[in-house]
């Protein structure tokens, strides 16, 4: 690994959008024109990463921190403001079309495939669209199809197909021409989990293969189970990048005891402290519901419930959860996917 | 570099990858029911208003067709007015299902998908032109039958002319689709305007009147425009038997597809690089 070749990379890749607003004077109104607003919208800020061959990147981020705009940059849809990207050593802005050559890209969601095609149609234009010969198409699509569980459909329409269908064949058009680099983003995003789990398979074969991904994703089970780096963006800025485990133990977070109590609340709010997190309300019967931060594991454990019996808690259920990228995430970026944290 | 490379190669499939994306666009037409009725009703719909006024005013008995024949060179104004819907359906549907084309691909987020392929954009244009006017082909040739065996009108054949002019007008019509395509692609909006830009050269190029009727000034602006010359070329093949006319109307529109293809290629990689820059290309 640490002679492989530098795939991809970037330095002070940075972009801005313009801001724009409907302008309030009265012929504008009239041609519904906007008007630019003085502060852009940076979506990635001088961000600088590299992914070697054979090596799967995550990027984590929340909605609008910028995942999706790195990749697009990446992928020669959009130009950056400053910085460069490269691929394979071609510079994404220079040399578009020896970037292209190189790169298989799927974008979230089911869009990416014409519809009133079949799924082998739909791959047959996007091999040629890549200059692969016909026999090539064929042998390639039908092992992917294979791989992913599309065979038995590929001669339907894709209109016809489920969500989770459309997303498959649009990982399997991003794989056709086997690029050696691959940008996918949120690839799982609407599948069940059996077509999640075959296509974390994938991208751990195509690590295998000597392929370097750059994987964006919510995902944070995922990121930890697939990416052998991944880099946390936040507001267009990289706020930290590493392993999945070395991250967690760099940003500080703590393995966390979950537990069940019942007896006098007042008295367990004391013992467990202002950082304790709380969960639902005191039960009729005296129920609680709580967690702690547990920095010793089991020993923090074993005292904690100690703590608590003496002053007449009754530990009902207790589980130690240890640390993991998520929890890393929350303390980087301070925020949550898709929710706030409610500290009592 | 992998095996795909080699320039030949690269020719080659670059080739088969317009040829795919015409095929492609056609079965993706032609599976829209409604797109194929609307194809076959409206090539008779889009010629009747037109032969109907030109035979109104040509009298219930033809008494005015020669006054017709002292501006347009024909007595013949049923084949006359035939040819120019049929010559302006060639020349602008091809420019409105382009466009159409481009912002359903953008909506369906195909456009992302082949925009990443390595076929030249320019090319990417021509080959998802290629496969709307496969449409525009059957509608012209549905017109034309439907018309000839209601009206019956004489026509004249200079087929080797005829060839000459339908393929240097193909060209000229991708040379200025590809313009077109560039304003697609930078402006949404930009779809409705290849509307606009049909109906005007239709009025310059003299779609169901004769180019003589118009202001001199109008006159000039309509050299300019290929569909007259696409016109000229057609009737002077099938109504004039004028061959020579033809020919000279085909080397009229090549020259049109050389230069018009040199600012169409030259304004579609500015607008197309405005849209990667603005973050429009693919954003709904």
């Amino acid at each position: 690994m640490a002679y492989a070749r530098m795939l991809i990379e970037t330095e002070g890749l940075t972009k801005q959008f313009e801001r724009r607003r409907p302008s309030r004077r009265p012929w504008d109104i009239v041609k519904r024109r906007s008007v630019p607003v003085p502060d852009p919208v940076v979506a990635v800020d001088n961000v600088t990463l590299w992914v070697r061959a054979g090596e799967v990147y995550g990027l984590l981020g929340p909605n609008g921190a910028g995942k999706t705009t790195m990749a697009r940059m990446l992928s020669t849809l959009l130009e950056p403001t400053a910085g460069t990207a490269r691929i394979c050593g071609f510079d994404s802005l220079r040399d578009a079309g020896a970037v292209r050559a190189r790169i298989g890209v799927m974008f979230a969601g089911e869009r990416g495939v014409y519809w009133r095609l079949t799924g082998r149609e739909n791959l047959e234009i996007f091999g040629r669209l890549q200059f692969m010969p016909g026999q090539a198409i064929n042998e390639r699509a039908g092992s992917l199809l294979e791989h992913l569980g599309l065979a038995e459909q590929a001669d339907d329409l894709v209109e016809t197909y489920s969500t989770g269908m459309k997303q498959r064949l649009n990982l399997v058009r991003s794989l056709l021409h086997d690029p050696p680099v691959l940008l996918l983003d949120e690839p799982t995003a609407a599948l069940d989990p059996a077509a999640a789990r075959a296509t974390r398979e994938l991208i751990r074969t195509l690590q295998g293969a000597g392929k370097a991904v750059l994987l964006t994703t919510h995902n944070m089970h995922e990121a930890d189970e697939v990416c052998d780096r991944v880099g946390i963006i936040d507001h267009g800025r990289l706020v930290a990048e590493d392993r999945p485990a070395a991250l967690i133990a760099s940003a500080g977070v703590e393995p966390r005891l979950e537990l069940q109590l019942h007896g006098d609340a007042a008295a367990a709010r004391q013992i467990l402290g202002a950082d304790a997190v709380w969960w639902g309300d005191v039960q009729d019967d005296g129920g609680i519901a709580v967690a702690v931060s547990a920095p010793g594991g089991w020993q923090s454990a074993d005292r904690i419930a100690a703590s608590l019996k003496a002053a007449g808690v009754t530990v009902i259920e207790s589980r130690l959860r240890e640390a993991t990228l998520e929890d890393a995430f929350i303390k980087l970026t301070g925020s949550r996917l898709g929710g706030s944290l409610e500290s009592i | 570099m992998n095996q795909f490379d080699a320039p030949a190669m690269r020719l080659a499939r670059g080739g088969q990858a317009v040829a795919s994306l015409a095929v492609m666009g056609w079965k993706v037409h032609r599976r829209e029911w409604a797109f194929v009725t609307t194809l076959v009703i409206s090539a008779f719909a889009l010629v009747l208003p037109g032969i109907l006024g030109a035979r109104a005013l040509a009298g219930p008995n033809h008494e005015q067709a020669a006054r017709f024949a002292s501006v347009a060179g024909t007595e013949n104004y049923l084949a006359f007015v035939t040819l120019g819907v049929i010559g302006m359906t060639w020349a602008g549907a091809t420019l409105t299902l382009l466009s159409i084309a481009l912002q359903r691909e953008r909506e369906q987020g195909t456009l992302s998908a082949i925009w990443t392929g390595r076929l030249a954009k320019p090319l990417l244009i021509v080959g998802r032109a290629m496969g709307s006017s496969i449409g525009i082909a059957v509608q012209s040739l549905t017109m034309f039958a439907a018309s000839w065996a209601v009206f019956r009108f004489t026509l004249t054949l200079e087929a080797g002319a005829l060839l000459l002019v339908l393929g240097a007008s193909y060209a000229a019509n991708l040379a200025v689709g590809v313009a077109f395509a560039g304003l697609v692609v930078r402006y949404r909006a930009a779809a409705a305007l290849s509307n606009l830009a049909v109906v005007a050269s239709g009025i310059f190029a003299g779609v169901a009147h004769p180019v003589g009727v118009l202001p001199e000034w109008a006159q000039v602006v309509a050299q300019f425009v290929p569909l007259t010359w696409i016109l000229r070329g057609l009737r002077a093949a099938l109504v004039f038997a004028d061959a020579g006319e033809a020919v000279l109307s085909a080397g009229v529109l090549l020259l049109m597809a050389f230069a018009y293809g040199a600012i169409s290629l030259w304004v579609f990689g500015a607008l197309e690089r405005s849209a990667r820059r603005r973050g429009v290309l693919d954003a709904i």
